[in-house]
């Protein structure tokens, strides 16, 4: 087990170096770069003059060839934590994340949760009772929830939380508990606001899962030892749960790898209508005017949080079924 | 003879009393916001007449003497937004314009004077006037942006505002409360240019705060450099420190004093909601001595999406926008939820000299697209292609009136021949026109061919922000041109990218507003002549406007246009100046240099139902960075926000 | 545990009554569709997807107006119903002819029937013109108003006064070939990728496999919008379009290839492919004539289930606003310009319009992806 355990931590490595890069490259593909963005909002009152422009640009270090750029990045970052500075709002990009990222990944989970308290029973049902009407019932609002566009979703959740709840929108808490601590009535106020990304990002995500479930299960539920359990005498749900089940809920483990990148950027898309304080409005802030740091940071972050994700469960299922660490 | 100690005592006693007695009778002249009052009696304070100057500035409310209390509540976009803020509360200039936009009035000066040739001008500014910390506010601040100004370090380009043809201005101080500024020659509208937005420079660099940046003034700034993580050396932290009120790095230093009625607590971006509170050192008070403002907070919520403006709006969580929400299209959504947002309405004149011009880039670098759209007479066909009516109509509901880039009737020299030659809808007068200059080629789809054979086609570049419905119009702009041959296509993207090829030259068209509509036609004409950063017609024209070594030099009819420009700017007398004008923009109109498509009047503003003194209708335009610095004098009737 | 792999083989079914004498083969295709044609839900939706597909062909003969004909007299025009008696000259499929009214403080539009007067409509009838299959030059419509200077809406009309019902199957072409051309490079790429993953193992394996993971942890809409801000803005429309397409095939391939690998890595060691190695044949003769038949219907069920997702993926980039953007008419980019307060209030069948076009388009996709993939499993009952 142990040497299982390395052998996928050192091959996590080189994967989290090629992110890097990657991410680095991709912020720098656009033309231009964040003082474009300056001089284009300034335009109207004045526009951004060449000395002043050339003054920002030996500050931002943005005249210096890329691997040069990128090489102070990542050393600030593997050595000393240091993520480096937004343009736009002169911070260090410390200060502006770890809070978001911290809502990101909070709502993340909650979805996840959600997800499995869906996907599980509606695709056990379907596959117990393949083709019957249930079976279609089911499924269909399963992809319902895929079909309907993200944001489409999310800002009619909006409007009707806003029309016939008389609730405030526009935020994880209602404007009057910004900045105020945390109290019994601000935990209830966030309460009535995180269902709705939860569930519009969720919807979509159940979806998948519900066929995996289907799937897989049906895959089990005609072997030989059901048949035997089931002549034996056990009750059909004991027998349902006890053994096929089981068997299929390996993939829910294994796809928490790559459903949290799934999740990450749904909710990009539904923060940004329904302004939510995580990291996808900030990232796409950041990557509409090149704010290069910004934007690298949050997308490595991510990225890492994704792979750890993956190496997490491929441990978790590793752990359960022994036939993979032989492999 | 020796008094009696105890009978010194009274007497001093006495004396003192009436001292006292004497200095609250003064006193009772003033009054402050309870707020305040609690800090003043507490001692964090110093008392009000120690904070305001000799003689405050006595700021004319416009409806009625407000009350102290409340919070102005407003929503501001997560990036680029800063002029949210700028525009509320931080206009305040030497001078200011009246709440009409029609004179020129004192403000942070309590007077000035002009001499008779217009080249040198005397501000008298306010003694005991304090910035927001309590310093002291004087000539030596102004001395010391100066010197910031002529530092090359620190300000390598100098606004175009203090620079005039023979160089800088020269400013002296007479005295701690005068200073002179004095031009190599005549500078007809300096007055102007100091009431609108960029006259902020002057008055913005607190030299007891600023100076601990300054490598010049103080000898340990290193150690300030090496604890700021976004500056290398001590022009970056001063830069940092110093930034332009117009930029967000002003936004983002709390820290730094300002002369404004409100003073941030936070930086820009940090926060879900940016807060301002009242500055106990302003330095206005109304009629009756109240010191202003009167409202005790400004706040502005954080949102990405400009929707969801709305729906705070609908819920009743904005106080006074205008900003992002307030055009036709969103008018009926807006007035069903009236009662509940519990909402009125007040007109905005946004009043450019044309809602959205077709510029056509005069400078293109491709010969042929050059040399047709310089034909005078395709411009013209373009101009009668396009179905004015219809676009009004449809992308601004009617509210609305066609034109070509020209004045607006409301203003002095306003003419009805500039404002409405060639807006005739007529296709076949286009079709003539453009069968006359030989294009009268066509291909097997009907689109005109140019004269090298090809397909004549004109890419236009298309922004969408602010909600101006730019891509609305150039689509119906687009079937216009279809129908009479010409192939436009539309590249829609966001607005810095654009931004990008259209000050290098290199597109074929642009669609954008144009200033100049109203009394800004004098300080912003750059569709008449071209002049300024954003001239998106004729760049190479502009580059060559500043410095003849650069760009590329424009024909006699141009430069006619920059002499006679030159000649509004040169002469103080407001006569002269209007005849100069009137020539300027006569020459200009006659050129069809961009085709102005029409003025819109819709544009409106949302404000609470008991908020007072607020203008209606508000006059706005790039350089007017209203409702500021009459903000100050807003109140809310009952002292506190609705509930 | 080996099982008979009955896609490889004829199968023998057995007569329905012991007195008939010759037993009936079928090849594994019949016997795919046999299976196909009980799933219900997943044949009905064959149907839907074909339907439509004939409406991203012959999208202008089934409009009934020009998507981007404006009118200043029809600006948010609710859905019209279609009448079928007329008062006093039976039977006559005809609408109401609307009369549009101002309200001069909120600049709203209303619409009240002009009484007496009605709109006929009828079937093929003259109307707009544009060349059929990019061909065919013709002005015939399936149905509309008899007079093409007329104009109903059928599904109302947006803030320029188009129809949204032409607008929307304008839209069928762009938004179901996306899908199409998306699927197709997945398909290369992940099959190519995948394949050689499962069938040499090894080093090669291990190295497409950490590929396809660090694709896979990268969050797509960064991805998305740093590829697509590097189109040049001087590109025409269909080139875009087209760069779009592969962006969002990207990431598509990946799982493709899992599903190859995870095959390829299956059927190694079967009997079968064993036996046929045995023989003699060569590798490539190996996965071209027995491997990829036994899984290929497992992939045109991941493809079919692939295409949603890539119709999904295109309205998020519209959205976001890059890649396609108006005047390019998708469902995306209609969602797109209805995204916003205003038309949710005034004009809600702008945002129902597309949008229930979009999810009956993708849940017949993935019913129909279902039933392919039960039909296709040997060890389904």
């Amino acid at each position: 087990m142990l040497g299982f355990v390395s052998r996928r931590v050192m091959t996590m490595v080189p994967t989290i170096f090629l992110v890097s890069i990657v991410t680095f490259l991709i912020i720098q593909l656009p033309p231009g770069d964040y003082l474009d963005t300056l001089a284009a909002e300034l335009s109207e009152t004045g526009g951004l003059d060449e000395g002043t422009r050339r003054a920002l640009e030996a500050q931002y270090g943005l005249g210096q060839p890329i691997w040069v750029q990128y090489w102070k990045w990542i050393t600030g970052i593997a050595l000393a934590g240091d993520f480096g500075i937004s343009f736009e709002k002169n911070l260090p990009v410390n200060d502006l994340i770890w809070d978001r990222l911290g809502w990101t990944f909070a709502i993340s989970l909650l979805t996840l949760l959600f997800i499995w308290m869906v996907a599980l029973p509606i695709g056990i049902y379907s596959a117990v009772r393949k083709y019957s009407m249930g079976d279609y019932v089911a499924t269909f609002f399963g992809f319902v929830g895929l079909a309907v566009p993200n944001f489409l979703l999310a800002l009619v959740m909006m409007y009707v939380a806003f029309k016939y709840f008389g609730q405030s929108v526009g935020g994880l808490v209602s404007p009057e508990f910004i900045g105020e601590p945390w109290g019994r009535a601000k935990i209830v106020d966030l309460l009535a606001h995180i269902w709705m990304p939860i569930v519009v990002v969720g919807t979509s995500g159940a979806a998948a899962l519900i066929r995996i479930m289907r799937a897989n299960l049906l895959d089990e539920l005609y072997r030989p030892y059901v048949v035997t359990a089931r002549a034996k005498g056990m009750s059909e749900f004991q027998l349902l749960m006890r053994y096929p089940v089981r068997v299929a809920l390996n993939p829910f483990i294994s796809t928490i790898g790559w459903i949290l990148p799934s999740l990450v950027s749904g909710e990009i898309i539904v923060a940004v209508v329904m302004n939510l304080p995580t990291t996808g409005p900030l990232l796409l802030r950041a990557l509409l005017v090149q704010d290069m740091y910004l934007a690298g940071s949050l997308i490595f972050l991510v990225s890492i949080l994704t792979v750890i994700g993956t190496l997490i469960s491929d441990l978790l299922l590793a752990w359960i079924d022994p036939r993979i660490r032989y492999q | 003879m020796r008094m009696h100690s105890r009978t010194m005592r009274r007497l001093a006693g006495s004396v003192a009393t009436l001292c006292l007695i004497a200095t609250g009778a003064v006193a009772q002249g003033y009054a402050e916001a309870p707020m305040l009052a609690e800090k003043a009696s507490s001692g964090e304070l110093p008392p009000i007449e120690e904070r305001l100057p000799t003689e405050p500035m006595v700021l004319e409310t416009l409806d009625s003497i407000g009350e102290y209390g409340g919070t102005l509540r407003r929503a501001i976009l997560g990036g680029g937004d800063q002029h949210n803020m700028v525009r509320l509360i931080s206009n305040e200039n030497l001078l200011r314009w009246s709440p009409d936009w029609s004179e020129v009035l004192p403000n942070i000066a309590e007077s000035y004077e002009v001499s008779d040739d217009a080249t040198t001008f005397t501000f008298r500014v306010r003694e005991g006037m304090r910035w927001s910390d309590g310093a002291p506010f004087g000539v030596d601040d102004i001395m010391f942006w100066y010197e910031v100004f002529l530092d090359e370090r620190l300000t390598p380009s100098k606004h175009p505002n203090y620079v005039g043809a023979s160089g800088p201005v020269e400013v002296t101080k007479i005295d701690d409360a005068t200073v002179e500024f004095r031009f190599g020659e005549a500078n007809g509208l300096f007055l102007q240019n100091l009431a609108y937005g960029f006259g902020y420079y002057v008055v913005n660099y607190p030299r007891h705060y600023l100076s601990q940046f300054h490598a010049d003034h103080n000898a340990d700034v290193q150690a300030l450099v090496d604890a700021e993580p976004a500056a290398s050396d001590w022009v970056q932290l001063f830069n940092l420190k110093a930034g332009p009120m117009h930029t967000p790095l002003f936004w983002q230093n709390a820290d730094r004093p300002t002369l404004h009625p409100w003073h941030i607590v936070e930086g820009y971006g940090a926060t879900q909601r940016m807060v301002a509170e009242r500055n106990p050192y302003y330095w206005k008070v109304d009629s009756e001595g109240n010191q202003l403002p009167y409202i005790d907070r400004v706040t502005w919520d954080q949102v990405e999406d400009p929707e969801a403006i709305l729906l705070k709006a609908f819920n009743g969580e904005i106080d006074y926008m205008a900003r992002h929400i307030g055009r036709p299209a969103n008018l009926a959504a807006l007035t069903d939820n009236q009662e509940r947002g519990q909402y009125g309405f007040y007109g905005v004149g946004d009043i450019g000299s044309t809602q959205a011009g077709l510029m056509l880039n005069l400078n293109n670098p491709d010969p042929v697209k050059n040399e047709i759209v310089n034909n005078f007479d395709f411009r013209r066909a373009l101009s009668h292609a396009v179905d004015r009516q219809e676009i009004i109509d449809l992308v601004y509901l009617g509210v609305g009136h066609p034109v070509q880039t020209a004045p607006h009737p409301s203003a002095p020299f306003y003419k009805e021949e500039w404002a409405t030659q060639h807006t005739e809808f007529d296709p076949d007068l286009a079709n003539e026109l453009l069968d006359g200059i030989g294009l009268d080629q066509r291909d097997d789809d009907g689109y005109r061919l140019g004269p090298d054979g090809e397909r004549f086609t004109l890419i236009f570049l298309v922004a969408d922000v602010f909600g101006f419905q730019y891509p609305d119009v150039m689509e119906l702009v687009a079937g216009y041109a279809e129908d009479v041959g010409l192939d436009v296509q539309i590249r829609a993207s966001d607005r810095s990218r654009l931004q990008e090829i259209a000050s290098a030259g290199e597109h074929d068209a642009y669609i954008w507003n144009c200033g100049g509509g109203l009394s800004d036609a004098y300080t912003n004409p750059y569709c008449y002549v071209p002049t300024g950063d954003a001239v998106y017609w004729a760049p190479k024209w502009a580059a060559w406007g500043v410095d003849p070594a650069t760009g590329e030099e424009p024909p006699e009819q141009i430069k006619e246009l920059f002499a006679a420009y030159d000649a509004v700017t040169q002469t103080a007398d407001p006569q002269e100046q209007r005849a100069a004008l009137e020539t300027l923009i006569d020459k200009a109109t006659g050129q069809l240099l961009t085709i102005g498509l029409m003025q819109s009047d819709g544009a409106f503003g949302i404000a609470r139902n008991n908020l007072r003194n607020y203008p209606d209708p508000m006059p706005i335009a790039g350089q007017l960075w209203t409702p500021a610095p009459y903000t100050a004098q807003y109140y809310f009737e009952g002292g506190a926000n609705l509930d | 545990m080996s099982n008979i792999d009955t896609n490889t083989a004829g199968a023998v079914i057995a007569a329905e009554t012991p007195a008939e004498a010759a037993p009936v083969l079928l090849g594994p295709w019949a016997l795919t569709w046999r299976k196909f044609r009980r799933h219900r839900v997943a044949w009905l939706s064959l149907w839907v997807i074909g339907f439509i597909y004939l409406l991203a062909l012959f999208g202008d003969f089934f409009a009934p107006f020009d998507p981007e004909e404006t009118n200043r007299r029809g600006i948010f025009v609710p859905p019209q119903g279609i009448g079928m008696f007329v008062e006093g000259a039976g039977f006559q499929l005809h609408a109401d002819r609307l009369k549009m009214q101002v309200d001069p403080a909120t600049m709203r539009r209303s619409y009240a029937p002009v009484e007496g007067e009605v709109v006929p409509l009828g079937f093929f009838v003259r109307g707009y013109e544009y060349r059929l299959l990019g061909l065919v030059p013709w002005d015939r419509h399936l149905f509309g108003p008899v007079d093409p200077d007329e104009m109903v809406y059928f599904l109302g009309s947006d803030r320029l006064g188009r129809d949204t019902l032409s607008r929307i199957i304008a839209g069928t072409r762009i938004s179901m070939s996306i899908g199409l051309v998306g699927v197709a490079a997945s398909l290369v790429i992940g099959v190519a990728l995948g394949g050689l993953s499962g069938f040499y193992g090894g080093w090669v394996d291990n190295v497409i496999q950490r590929l396809i993971e660090f694709l896979r942890s990268i969050p797509t809409i960064p991805l998305w919008m740093g590829l697509a801000a590097a189109i040049p803005l001087g590109w025409p429309p269909l080139r875009t379009y087209f760069v779009v397409t592969l962006i969002v095939s990207m990431i598509g391939w990946t799982s493709l290839a899992r599903e190859v690998r995870g095959k390829f890595l299956s059927l190694r060691h079967e009997d079968f492919i064993i036996a046929a190695r045995l023989d003699g044949l060569t590798d490539w003769e190996v996965i071209r004539q027995h491997m990829v038949p036994s899984f290929a219907s497992h992939i045109i069920a991941s493809l079919t289930l692939a295409v949603p997702l890539m119709i999904l993926a295109e309205t998020s980039l519209s959205f976001l606003g890059i890649g396609l953007q108006p005047p390019i008419i998708s469902w995306g980019t209609l969602l797109k310009e209805a995204q916003n307060i205003r038309s949710l209030i005034e004009a809600p069948w702008l945002l129902i319009g597309p949008g229930a076009t979009i999810v009956v388009a993708v849940l017949a996709l993935n019913f129909l992806g279902d039933g392919l993939r039960d039909a296709a499993d040997p060890n389904a009952h």
